[in-house]
């Protein structure tokens, strides 16, 4: 049991990573990304693969799969850059169907529908599978605080506040003097970055992956993660992310004890609990648990008594 | 001095020509005012010269430099911003934060600054909240500094609009209609704030629907009908010119039956 709510931490931790991470592209940017899988899957492979066949150092491989995720995610910007809503919306969900696809295809590279089992952990061998986990989730939780740590201070810096300016009126933020393209792109790059990461630690973690693990429902619980806990805010997207992995976990242990279902019923009916717990969270707080809060810059205590507005040839040089 | 000049600029949509050969000059350090009927295409010819929409054809010169084809953020960045003619202040972002927005040569701005190094953003952030707080104070609206965009009322959204054209520090500001929908002792207020800036060495364009505060504020007037350069002059030689007068009214005389 311990070792299974250790793993169940794990799994919150890479959730609220990736929440993290979706939170820069849609909370702050409001970039649609229905890819997230996509570039968890990004992540997982190239990290796998570097370390497994290459002999790359573990820490290496992980670096090097966020920075493809980030890459890959760049790519796609640059591809859906003029698409706003729906259609990046499709064109990140085909995007990542389409990681899913070459990698059960390509059976020389990532081996097929089989997936790519024995990716090594860090010390595994040494540690014992129990130690092994303690450990690892320290990693996660250190790994996820350093994120959080950043998302803060980039969604409260002028960085974030040209995202937010973005997500409510691109050609106000253009005007405003801000290059729009160049701010979408780093958003993306840094949001996919954090999902590509997420994907390595996963794969390092679980020592196996296959195209299946990386199914469009995951990209759905992130998004259900920011929007029950608050999408543009950072608290809200761990919150929400440990918030959907404990509902998903325990009513897989509740469900069962309802006395006449059949297992697929069951299955269907943690769905809609789901559903309707996110309905319920939505119809009380529509802005989600925890909302995202306007960013106020600390106004100066002694009002200064100028009036004077500093002209262009004035002192501001 | 002349500040912009405008060559031949041409914009169709979807077949109405919303601007057919637009020449125009605008001379440094004074208040101009473009003027014309609805439809006339003052709006869209603020937007060719921004570059929120790009010409069909024609050429901007702005300071001595082409900017015809450059981005709305290029552009700003050369010294020219505009205001909208429909407020469109930032909903979700406070009203310091929409002008603060608008503040120039910030290196928070930057995504490694700001997640590693936020204190090389910190002195330049203190200066810009500075030029926010006289610019708010100037506008009235130092007392709604702290909401959100959305809960400003549409005159104080308006003065918003002008209030982060001036965060920019520009040369020329381009402003759509600003005092539609001010109380008239606040639009009042801002005419003589605008005399203020030219004094400061900012040139206004100014397009205005309000007769008064062209005549009172606008040391020279542009007349634009159906896409074209009508008319131009003092208050006085335009508002007594019988083509405007046919332009506003009407090409034909409409017979009272
Ligand atoms: N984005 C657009 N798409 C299609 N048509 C447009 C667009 N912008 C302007 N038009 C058309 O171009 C013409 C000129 O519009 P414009 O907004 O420039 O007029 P205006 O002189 O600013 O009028 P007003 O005084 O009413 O603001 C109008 O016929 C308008 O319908
Ligand atoms: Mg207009």
């Amino acid at each position: 049991m311990e070792h299974y709510l250790i793993a169940m931490a794990i799994t919150a931790g890479l959730y609220a990573l990736m929440a993290l991470g979706t939170n820069i592209i849609w909370g702050m940017a409001g970039m649609v990304n229905l890819g997230v899988v996509g570039f968890v899957g990004v992540g997982a492979y190239v990290s796998a693969l570097l370390t497994l066949k290459l002999g790359w150092p573990i820490a290496a491989g992980m670096a090097a799969g966020a920075l493809a995720a980030a890459s890959v995610g760049i790519l796609v910007g640059l591809i859906t850059v003029n698409l706003r809503g729906d259609y990046l919306a499709i064109v990140t969900l085909g995007f990542a169907e389409s990681v899913r696809i070459v990698t059960s295809n390509e059976i020389w590279l990532a081996n097929g529908t089989d997936g790519l089992s024995g990716i090594p952990g860090p010390w595994r061998a040494d540690l014992g599978p129990h130690n092994f986990n303690l450990f690892y989730l320290g990693i996660v939780v250190a790994v996820v605080a350093v994120a959080f740590f950043v998302a803060e201070r980039l969604c409260y810096s002028p960085f974030g506040r040209v995202l937010r300016a973005i997500r409510d009126d691109e050609q106000v933020a253009s005007v405003a003097g801000k290059y729009v393209l160049a701010f979408k792109l780093k958003a993306f790059a840094i949001g996919t970055g954090a999902l590509g990461l997420a994907g390595a630690l996963y794969a390092h973690f679980t020592s196996y992956i296959a195209p299946d693990v990386f199914v469009p429902l995951l990209t759905l619980y992130i998004k259900l993660s920011l929007l029950a806990g608050g999408l543009g805010n950072n608290r809200g997207a761990l919150l929400g992310a440990v918030a959907v992995v404990f509902f998903l976990e325990s009513t897989r242990f509740i469900v069962p004890l309802i006395p006449w279902l059949t297992h697929v019923q069951g299955a269907a009916l943690r769905e809609i609990l789901i559903s309707v717990t996110l309905l319920i969270i939505l119809r009380y707080h529509t802005k989600g648990l925890i909302p995202e809060r306007l960013s106020h810059p600390a106004l100066p205590a002694e009002p200064s008594p100028a009036h004077a507005i500093p002209s262009r040839t004035g002192a501001m040089t | 001095m002349t500040l912009l000049t405008v060559n031949g600029v041409e914009r169709s949509f979807y077949g109405v020509r919303a601007l057919a050969g637009v020449d125009l000059e605008v001379p440094a350090g004074r208040i101009t005012g473009l003027i014309g009927p609805n439809g006339a295409g003052k709006t869209t010819l603020f937007n060719c010269i921004t570059g929120v929409i790009p010409p069909d054809k024609g050429r901007i010169v702005f300071d001595g430099r082409d900017i015809t084809g450059l981005r709305p953020d290029q552009i700003t960045q050369t010294g020219l911003v505009r205001t909208f003619q429909i407020a469109r202040g930032l909903p979700r972002l406070s009203v310091l934060e929409n002008l603060l927005l608008y503040g120039t040569r910030q290196p928070g701005e930057k995504a490694l600054t700001a997640a590693f190094n936020p204190g090389a953003a910190r002195q330049r952030e203190e200066e810009l909240i500075a030029r926010a707080v006289a610019v708010a104070r100037r506008l009235n609206l130092m007392h709604v500094i702290r909401n959100p965009a959305s809960d400003l009322s549409g005159g104080q959204k308006k003065l918003l609009e002008i209030g982060r054209a001036l965060m920019t520090e520009p040369k020329l500001i381009l402003l759509d209609e600003p005092v539609a929908g001010v109380n008239p002792t606040l639009a009042k207020e801002i005419g003589t704030h605008l005399r203020t800036l030219i004094n400061d060495g900012i040139t206004i364009l100014l397009i205005e629907h309000h007769m008064d505060m062209v005549a009172r504020l606008c040391d020279h007037v542009i007349v634009l009908a159906e896409g074209r350069h009508l008319a131009e002059g003092t208050f006085e030689d335009v508002a007594s010119n019988e083509v405007v007068q046919l332009a506003y009214m009407g090409r034909r005389k409409v017979k009272v039956t």
